[in-house]
């Protein structure tokens, strides 16, 4: 099977008074049909705008300098506007982060639904609301409730989220971006949107990238798993392996600060005393702060927090290579289907062979 | 949407009873006794009727306590000494005030009612004012959208400029240069006083109202293009512009639907500003172009100090202002379902 | 996404907005123009005045009026010497209640004044026999005071004959006198005035002393010095001086070795009736002849086809320090119905404009802002009530209200400020009962709270400031439309009175459009003035305003 969305090399900048603001660089990214890529990073680090860059939506100020994306092996940068227009919403679809602000307050959620239908499939007016109907119902807000007539301020948090990805599905996508689907829900909506949003995976066999802060989402839904940091994709590989054996300290930061939140989450609920004790020995999971925008170090962009890092770190920016076998898991647990070099663990770290301090 | 109308329309009563007594508690800021003022017209050497005085404080009630007056002035029951029987009157004019429709007589034209008056002086004003709002709306929302989607381009940059100077330029100092500009001693293009007289053609009314309806547009139209460019640049960032961009729909659609309905919903609210500022700027527009409207008959009731004129021109400026505000609003409650169903 | 990391980084909302505004050219332009308007307001004593600025003259008029007055005054003094109280009691107007201490005082008074600006006059040598005269004086009222009444009238008569011999020794023909110094202009200030000016000093000299010392320094420092200057500013002194220093020397009553004209040379109110309507002074249709008739265009006098009647016209008067009569400089902006220069008018009657837009804006932030903040802060019923009240005064077309109010109160500069304060406070209240209601809800103020802090102290120590961005933008506009109404009202004639107008009531002097430059210079004052304003609030609103600051950066 082939690469459904492969990003090559992609640079992006911020227009600002002050000159161009790199906010990505060198990114490299590839995604099957049918395969769950969960893109991980901490807020700030450039997720959101690349989902924004393969949809075509970049705010203003923001473009791109350099490198490709393409999708089913057609660059969309080099499409004319009309082309892509035609792609976004049938192909490829994105849901927004936050529903509150990105559905339209003034129409209602089946015209919202309906609009897309119209002009990408061509259904007549009175299909495409009986089609949106459907798609509520899908998404498991029911058709008796009325749901398509109501407004956005109407619905809960969770109903929105619901109603933001039936009009991303509106078209059948092959590929669908989910943006922070879960990060503006309270828990016990965002378990019961994570399975909807599995269930949905499998029933329409497209391809999900998922972005997320969330390792725990990762965890749920991911077939594959690429971090992000400052601006480049810093390891990725198979979601277990790549849990269990991370080659980049950033990662394996990261990792180990989701224990630390787990424990301190159980440790305020049951004995706060206890849990405050525990707590300094673990804190610091990754030391110092995520780099402004622009204000990246040379060489490699963690070094000023790693613990690895030497005088190379400071002057070399580290390749996104294939972990050694040292850093590995032993037996890589890939789709049988699936090219040994997609699948294959990488990382961006002159010490990922190192043993782990 | 019909509990929201009627509620705003049970508000709109205590507002229009704060209004009249506004209207009302403004008259009694005049220092000394009003009655003398009044009908020396503000001079100190005129020497007073008596008779006028006394039926003066009569008609006012001036030496009845301040409530008394004010539900006199507000009516429908006339409190005087001839006034209706429940109160004390004889009976032989037994309604009167402002909510069965009378507003007295003039003081120095007794045989003249005011209200009579009042209807000629609209007829002048209101065809003026829509004009000059319709003018307003139609090339204002056009021009925002059309600079905003066009932001930083140099048609915007210029417009920009010339919006900020239409919104700064004093009223009566763009009347005098457009007359001076466009009247006799300029380009001769327009008569610059008054209006078209008795059996005038449409034409000639219409050259007649050229200039008072610019001057008295000119402001309210940069005030709202420039609300107008702005909203429309606020929401064409918005995320749900983003969300209809990335459903890939044309631009025409992504502007004309999705940004253009949200960008409205700031201007029906500025309904409710443009209007009293078309009813304060008559005032100083019909001084310049020589208009008998309403604003002039407001100023020449203060320059004779003609309280019955004063407290219906403005009660009347007060009533119409506050319709403006209830159309904003009943406006923005078609536009928004948020507000329809609060 | 990237503001929030902009933000986390040390770029606070406060700095972001002082980088904006260092970015946008345009604010710079229009606080320099303010800066100028609000300099030529303050400044225009001294801009535009018929007072000299500096005076280096012999004054020969004072001195000859001493010399020749003060032999009577001696012998008055003298008579006052002479009689004991009963005597005087008997020989004053039966209306008059003055005692004859008073008296003597007050012809003391007048004799030692005179004395005095003989002496200013004289070199000390010159001199010497009035400080003589000085002496005696002091002694026979000394003998008076004791109740020596006899050696009293002896010493008076001694006196009033010293003062005979005296005006023939001083006459200027034997004497040489000598020039005196002085600032007229300076003299005429009121000691506020005179404090604004110096503390406005320090308020330009900002942007250069900033960097060095610090703002708040700099501001306090001027302040300081302002009010120290007020205090010490000569109250009165020369301001009576009634007599306009431009006849005096025309006159030759001063003699002037060295003197120095403000820049325009008028006061606001000095009339040249010859004059009057004068086009501006660089056109060429402006050119008079000696007799001050026109020389060309439709001005110039013509025969009247039927009776032959030549209008008659009247040579200009050229005033001491003023351009000649046909100089482009004469005036500027041409002159008014009794022929005063329009220029110097527009400066003075920039200061009530400013004043009017500065003070109204004041009262109105301070009553909108209390009304929102009660409203806000508090909700419930006292919102319901306010908002009420709030509803009914919007309901009024703001200028129509304003024009209303003010013609019934009576047009002056204070009902105006005072009217405007009290009518235009809505926006205000609006705008900071919407902050308020929203930042009642975080968690500063509940952290407030439970610390026990009365409500007072947290509405205006802990939330005011952080509602203040808004207000300020919003307290910027205002001062644009206070000027703008203040100016309809003028223009309408109930605004500020003659002498002094403002902008809005030179524009009104005339409607002919013939006397187009009385309409279009004050016009464009205004103009300027508020473009200025409206500039530096768009550009401080898309400062402080987060939401637009978003649209320009990301």
């Amino acid at each position: 099977m082939s690469a459904l969305l492969e990003v090559r090399g992609l640079a992006l900048v911020f227009d600002t008074p002050h000159g161009p603001l790199p906010v990505l660089e060198r990114l490299d990214l590839t995604l099957s049909s049918g395969e769950t890529l969960a893109l991980v990073g901490e807020s700030g680090c450039g997720k959101t705008l690349l989902a924004l860059a393969v949809i075509g939506c970049l705010p203003a100020g923001a473009r791109v300098v350099g490198g490709e994306i393409r999708f089913r092996g057609r660059d969309l940068l080099s499409l004319a506007p009309a082309e892509r227009r035609a792609l976004c919403g049938r192909e490829l679809a994105l849901s927004f982060q936050e529903p509150a602000s990105a559905l339209n307050p003034l129409l209602t959620i089946g015209e919202q639904i309906a609009e897309g239908l119209r002009l990408h499939a061509g259904l007549s007016k009175k299909a495409a609301w009986a089609r949106a109907e459907d798609l509520l119902s899908e998404v498991g807000l029911e058709v008796r409730a009325g749901y398509a007539r109501r407004y956005p301020h109407e619905l809960s948090g969770g109903q929105r989220q619901r109603a933001m990805l039936s009009i991303a599905l509106a078209c059948g996508p092959s590929l669908l971006i989910a943006d922070e689907p879960t990060s503006a829900l309270d828990l016990c909506a965002q378990a019961e949107l994570l399975t909807l949003l599995a269930a949905l995976r499998a029933r329409r066999e497209m391809a999900l990238l998922l972005i997320t802060h969330d390792l725990a989402v990762v965890a749920e839904l991911a077939t594959r798993v690429a971090v992000m940091y400052a601006g480049a994709v810093v390891e990725e590989g198979g979601v277990l392996e790549l849990f269990e054996h991370a080659a980049h300290p950033y990662t394996q930061g990261l990792l180990r600060s989701r224990g630390t939140a787990a424990l301190a989450r159980s440790a305020s609920s049951t004995e706060l005393d206890a849990g405050r004790a525990a707590l300094p020995a673990n804190l610091p999971a990754i030391p110092g702060q995520v780099p402004v925008l622009g204000r990246w170090p040379g060489g490699c962009r963690f070094h000023p927090r790693c613990a690895r890092a030497d005088e190379r770190c400071t002057r070399e920016s580290p390749q996104l290579l294939p972990a050694p076998p040292s850093a590995r898991a032993p037996a890589p647990r890939a789709a049988p289907d699936a090219t040994p070099e997609v699948c294959a663990q990488r990382a961006a770290c002159h010490h990922a062979g190192e043993e782990r301090p | 949407m019909l509990p929201y109308v009627l509620r705003r329309l049970a508000l709109f009563v205590p507002t229009l009873l704060g209004i009249t007594f506004l209207s009302f508690a403004l008259l009694q800021l005049v220092p000394g006794d009003p009655a003398e003022v009044a009908l020396s017209g503000g001079s100190t050497e005129t020497a007073v009727d008596a008779e006028a005085l006394a039926r003066f404080r009569a008609a006012y009630l001036l030496d009845q306590p301040l409530w008394k007056q004010y539900l006199h002035y507000l009516g429908p029951f006339d409190l005087s000494a001839e006034g209706h029987p429940w109160f004390g009157g004889s009976g032989a004019h037994s309604f009167g005030g402002l909510l069965s429709g009378d507003l007295k007589h003039e003081i120095h034209r007794p045989h003249v009612r005011v209200i009579d008056e009042l209807g000629r002086r609209l007829a002048v004003t209101v065809p003026l004012a829509l004009a000059a709002l319709l003018l307003g709306y139609l090339v204002a929302v056009p021009l925002g959208i059309f600079a905003a989607v066009r932001a930083g381009t140099a048609f915007d940059r210029v417009s920009v400029v010339i919006l900020l100077v239409c919104y700064c330029l004093p009223t009566f100092w763009a009347g005098l240069l457009l007359q001076l500009a466009f009247g006799a001693t300029g380009l001769g293009w327009f008569p610059v006083i008054g209006l078209a007289g008795e059996g005038a053609s449409f034409a000639e009314r219409l050259t007649h109202a050229v200039l008072p309806v610019v001057c008295l547009s000119y402001g309210s139209f940069a005030y709202l293009s420039r609300q107008m460019r702005a909203g429309m640049i606020e929401t064409l960032s918005s995320d749900y512009v983003r969300t209809a961009r990335a459903k890939g729909l044309p631009e025409r659609l992504v502007v004309g639907k999705h940004a253009l309905r949200n960008a409205l919903l700031p201007l029906t609210t500025l309904f409710a500003s443009a209007f009293p500022a078309l009813i304060g700027g008559a005032v100083i527009v019909e001084t310049i172009f020589d208009l008998p409207g309403m604003g002039r008959y407001a100023y020449e009731g203060l320059q004779q100090r003609d309280y019955f004129v004063v407290l219906a021109t403005t009660t009347l400026g007060g009533v119409m202002t506050c319709l403006g505000i209830l159309i904003s609003d009943l406006l923005s409650a078609v536009l928004d379902p948020r507000i329809r169903h609060a | 996404m990237l503001e929030g990391r902009l933000e986390s980084d040390g770029f606070g909302p406060l700095a972001r907005a002082q980088e904006h505004l260092a970015r946008r050219r345009g604010f710079r332009y229009a606080l320099l123009g303010l800066a100028l308007m609000v300099s030529l307001a303050l400044y225009a004593p001294l801009l535009a005045s018929d007072r000299p600025l500096y005076l280096e003259a012999v004054r020969r008029g004072e001195y000859e009026r001493a010399r020749r007055t003060l032999m009577p005054v001696a012998k008055n003094l003298a008579s006052l010497l002479a009689k004991d109280e009963a005597a005087f009691l008997a020989a004053r107007a039966a209306s008059s209640s003055q005692t004859l201490a008073a008296a003597r005082a007050g012809e003391h008074q007048a004799l030692s004044t005179r004395i005095a600006s003989l002496r200013a006059s004289l070199s000390p040598t010159e001199g010497e026999p009035l400080a003589a005269l000085e002496q005696e004086l002091a002694a026979a009222v000394a003998l008076a005071e004791r109740g020596e009444v006899a050696a009293a009238a002896q010493a008076g008569d001694a006196l009033a004959q010293r003062a005979q011999e005296l005006r023939e020794v001083l006459d200027p023909a034997r004497v040489t006198l000598l020039p005196r110094r002085a600032f007229p202009a300076f003299a005429a200030l009121a000691p506020l005035e005179s404090g604004l000016m110096v503390a406005w000093l320090g308020v330009l000299l900002l942007p250069f002393l900033a960097r060095r010392l610090g703002a708040r320094r700099v501001l306090l420092a001027s302040a300081l010095l302002g009010a120290l200057c007020a205090l010490a500013a000569n109250r009165g002194g020369d301001a009576f001086h009634t007599a306009s220093y431009k006849t005096e020397l025309d006159k030759l009553e001063l003699e002037p070795v060295r003197v120095c004209f403000a820049p325009i040379p008028y006061g606001y109110a000095e009339q040249h009736p010859e004059e009057a309507l004068r086009p501006p002074t660089w056109l060429a249709a402006s050119e008079l002849g000696p007799d001050g008739a026109y020389l060309r265009g439709g001005r110039a006098p013509r025969a009247d086809p039927v009776t032959g009647f030549v209008p008659e016209t009247r040579a200009i008067e050229v005033r001491a320090g003023e351009p000649a009569f046909n100089s482009p400089l004469r005036h500027v902006l041409g002159t008014d119905l009794t022929g005063r220069d329009l220029l110097a008018r527009a400066l003075h009657g920039a200061r009530v404009s400013l004043a009017v837009g500065g003070l109204a804006t004041a009262l109105l932030l301070f009553i909108g802002t209390l009304v929102g903040a009660l409203a806000g802060y508090f909700g419930g019923l006292l919102d319901l009530a306010l908002s009420r009240a709030l509803e009914v005064v919007v309901s009024f077309p703001l200028f129509f209200l304003v024009l209303v109010a003010v013609a019934l109160v009576g047009p002056s500069m204070w009902n105006v400020v005072l009217v405007l304060g009290c009518v235009g406070w809505t926006g205000v209240a609006r705008l900071a009962r919407a902050e308020f209601q929203r930042q009642r809800e975080l968690d500063y103020v509940a952290a407030a709270r439970t610390l026990g802090f009365a409500w007072p102290r947290i509405v205006f120590r802990h939330v005011l400031p952080n509602a203040l961005a808004p207000l300020l933008v919003a307290g910027t506009f205002a001062v644009a439309s206070a000027i703008l109404v203040e100016a309809g009202l003028s223009f309408l004639g109930y605004g500020v009175r003659v002498p002094i107008a403002s902008w809005g009531g030179l524009s009104s002097e005339s409607r002919e459009l013939a006397h187009w430059w009385l309409q279009l210079f004050p016009g464009l004052f205004l103009f300027v003035t508020v473009l200025c304003v409206q500039l530096v609030g768009d550009a401080l609103r898309d400062a402080l305003d987060p939401r637009s600051a978003r649209g320009g950066l990301a």
